[in-house]
């Protein structure tokens, strides 16, 4: 059963009260009959016996209306399966329902529901409540504490509480909303726990200057995957998308979605279930590019989404042609969009080669700008506009092989006309509109919006992959305090040891925030060349504090 | 011995060339045509790319793509010896380019030799880009147009191409002309604005070629049923 979020503020408590007989209006017909909740009022049931209360102010039986748990889904016991299976009494990933007495003359609670496969109470190290099991009546005590597990994500079912009286007649009883939480895909704005990259040589190139990159400036987050752990798979990104659970009680599940890409890097994903982790492969069947998880990337918090939005590139128009094309057909995106909470818009990636969102485009922290981060997007005119300001005879030492792109010097790419109109129609027919697309859907404004230079050319018969190394295409690492931005360096400049000559570097030092350092790497042979940059050979755990349950109305215990 | 040598000596088909090669590396004792001699890996993209440094001559390289039976290798290499192929400026190899070009049975492969020809040092590579344009393959025949684009002089081919069947092709032919900067073939790219499938591009080629007349043309667009040419009409009256 899914959630249905309502969009206002939420009141949280730790506990709020249940209702008895002298709160329904005499005047009114009875509500007994009436099991829909209220979204901002614990339901009440008229019990058959009143009961006078006995105490002066009158204390109500306090349970919140939703108690919100993360799903036992890891793998504490090291058991090879999900801990959920393992039906132990204990686990530090149950939530606690704590139910507290009212003033009534109560003498046991009941606890019922109607059935269901996707939770278990536990009381006292025994399962209580299941699917067969639908009602419990204990012993009245003060406070009544109970375990809730959960099976799996964004999940809902609702207990009912009721104290009886000594005839088992109802006195009070109130309607616990029962919720897992969704899985969250994590975004750019959140602390860094961990870094990722492969280690590689394949036939005298490798990975080395981004290893060293993560490993001087990072090294207590830096962890490299050995190539035959990554099954010489230098695509971090697309593999793995890692997500989480959370809980207002402070639970946590670190999530890791594995792609059914599954190239090199499927084994080292496997490999990540254990302890608060959980790798899983949403879908199955015969996966395309669309299917790599540099197409799917989130927002950071935006109005009405305190989580943020996914967002990942797909094929335009109906889905009549070819199923396999769009990721939506598969069983992830289907259920990313039932999580609710991170509501998923789509763009057109089609004219890229590769044809992933992280291409051109990402999200920088800056606490300058009026929602703490900017927008940075790949700009075609201001690369021709820098390019033109460049030493015609500039010699490009990185472009000039023919095995690379061909280019010896900045003229040759001013004289491509083919370069210029094929940049051009990329900019009117795809970078123009999704820039407005991204727009419409993130709220973004101009002030928010970073353009960083580059260029496009064929890659893939007419599809198009970054000329000069794609800077959108970066990573950020937050650590204690302060944001950096791991990216591409141009090398649009002869002398390649030299940074401090590259124009392009100099324009996107003056463009990102001040309070973001920026760390441009050699990523030509193993990423660029082979059509990725640095985002998409880096991929991580950050620290969830979105609050994401904040878009309900309801009381939510802590 | 070297390649060009032989291939200067025994004029004949490109598999006549390439036979020449295979002969000459067979006799070396150091075989020249060894395919492990090529270094691939996979793209982000899932196809293979040649990386890393080959030691294959050019003429040995493309011994070994017409050898290559595996389609996603044969593509690899075609594309990186289009690229070597493109800084040759000797044009010894065009034969060859141009039959692999041609009847290449992989259509990835001819696809991508013709593409290469876009910016070759010999001039006469241009005729490899030609023959393409008559591939029965219309991804090889769109490659040809976006090889043609920068070579203004083989403007008719492109005009050719604009009464493709295929509208992929017509599309490109027609982002093609545009880019040749030719005014010459305005004529034709209004023409083209009454072909529906393509009128946005036609449009905007008209634009890069004759300004005045495509701002014309787009008078009478403004009010297309399609929003894209409408829009594109707008945008070239704002020139």
């Amino acid at each position: 059963m899914g959630r249905s979020l309502l969009f206002v503020t939420v009141l949280l408590v730790a506990c709020s009260g249940g209702k008895g007989p002298e709160e329904t209006d005499p005047g009114e017909p009875s509500t007994s009959e009436d099991t829909t909740p209220s979204t901002t009022e614990p339901t009440t049931t008229q019990p058959t016996t009143p009961t006078t209360p006995t105490t002066d102010p009158f204390v109500e039986m306090g349970a919140p209306q939703v108690l919100i748990g993360i799903p036992n889904v890891d793998d504490d016991t090291l058991s090879g399966r999900p801990d959920w299976f393992d039906e132990a009494a204990t686990d530090a990933d149950f939530e606690e329902l704590v139910i507290t007495a009212s003033d009534y003359e109560a003498v046991s609670y009941r606890l019922s529901w109607e059935g269901t496969d996707g939770m278990r109470v536990w009381s006292e190290g025994e399962v209580v409540l299941n699917d067969t099991l639908t009602e419990l009546v204990v012993e009245r005590t003060d406070e009544l504490s109970v375990l809730v597990e959960f099976s799996w994500f964004n999940d809902s079912f609702e207990l009912t509480v009721e104290e009886l009286d000594d005839a088992d007649e109802v006195l009070s009883t109130a309607v616990v909303e029962l919720s897992s939480s969704p899985l969250l895909l994590t975004h750019h704005l959140l602390d860094s726990e961990q870094i990722w990259t492969i280690e590689m040589t394949l036939f005298g190139d490798n990975n080395a200057p981004l290893v060293a990159e993560y490993r001087t400036s990072f090294p207590t987050l830096y962890d490299a995957i050995s190539k035959q752990d990554g099954g010489g798979d230098q695509w971090v990104q697309d593999e793995i998308e890692v997500g989480y659970a959370t809980s207002p009680s402070g639970k946590r599940l670190n999530v890791v979605v594995d792609s059914i890409r599954d190239r090199g890097l499927k084994s080292w994903a496997a490999s990540l279930n254990g302890p608060d982790m959980l790798s899983y492969t949403w879908g199955n069947g015969f996966a395309n590019t669309l299917d790599s998880f540099g197409n799917l990337e989130i927002t950071p918090p935006i109005d009405g989404y305190p989580a943020g939005r996914i967002y990942y590139g797909s094929v335009p128009g109906p889905n009549n042609f070819n199923v396999t094309s769009h990721p939506e057909a598969d069983a992830l995106y289907d259920f990313l969009a039932a999580q609710e909470v991170q509501e998923p818009f789509t763009i057109d990636t089609t004219w890229l080669c590769v044809g992933h969102v992280d291409e051109f485009m990402s999200w920088v922290p800056d606490p300058t700008a009026p929602r703490g981060f900017r927008f940075v997007y790949t700009d075609v005119d201001l690369a021709w506009q820098i390019m033109e300001a460049m030493d015609p005879e500039t010699v490009l030492t990185k472009f000039a092989p023919r095995s690379s792109h061909g280019y010896i010097t900045v003229q040759e790419m001013l004289d491509d006309t083919a370069l210029r109109d094929l940049n051009e129609d990329l900019k009117l027919d795809y970078l123009d509109p999704i820039l407005e697309k991204m727009k419409l859907e993130v709220g973004l404004t101009d002030e928010e919006i970073i353009r960083l230079p580059g260029l496009f050319e064929e890659a893939c018969g007419p599809l198009v992959a970054a000329l000069q190394p794609g800077m959108a295409n970066l990573f950020v690492v937050n650590e204690g305090g302060q944001s950096y931005a791991v990216l591409a360096d141009p090398f649009m400049r002869t002398d390649v040891t030299d940074q401090s000559a590259d124009p392009f570097i100099d324009e996107v030092k003056a463009l990102m925030p001040s309070s973001l350092e920026l760390h441009f790497t050699d990523d030509w042979d193993m990423y660029h060349a082979m059509l990725g940059e640095v985002h998409c050979g880096t991929n991580g755990i950050r620290t969830p504090v979105d609050e994401w349950w904040v878009e309900q109305d309801v009381e939510v215990a802590r | 011995m070297s390649w060009m040598f032989l291939l200067t000596a025994l004029a004949g088909t490109w598999v006549e060339d390439l036979s020449v090669v295979s002969a000459q590396c067979a006799a070396d004792s150091a075989p020249c045509d060894h395919a492990q001699n090529v270094v691939m890996g996979p793209t982000r993209a899932g196809h293979s790319k040649v990386i890393g440094a080959v030691e294959l001559e050019l003429g040995a390289l493309l011994l070994v793509l017409n050898r290559e039976l595996d389609e996603d290798r044969a593509a690899a290499l075609a594309d990186y010896a289009g690229r070597m192929l493109a800084a040759d400026s000797s044009g010894q190899w065009n034969a060859v380019w141009r039959g692999m070009a041609t009847e290449h049975p992989v259509p990835q492969v001819r696809q991508l030799l013709a593409s290469h020809t876009r910016r070759a040092q010999s001039k006469a590579a241009v005729g490899v880009a030609v023959a393409a344009a008559a591939d029965v393959d219309a991804g090889v025949r769109q490659a040809a147009c976006r090889a043609l684009a920068s070579h203004p002089d083989q403007l008719e081919t492109l005009l050719v191409l604009l009464t493709d069947s295929n509208t992929a092709v017509r599309e490109q032919a027609v982002k093609a002309i545009g880019t040749t900067r030719q005014a010459q073939a305005a004529d034709a790219l209004v023409g083209a604005l009454a072909d529906s499938a393509i009128r946005k591009s036609a449009l905007r080629a008209l634009s890069r070629v004759d300004l005045v007349r495509a701002k014309a043309a787009a008078q009478g667009l403004m009010e297309d049923v399609d929003a894209q040419v409408s829009a594109e009409a707008r945008r070239v009256l704002a020139l």
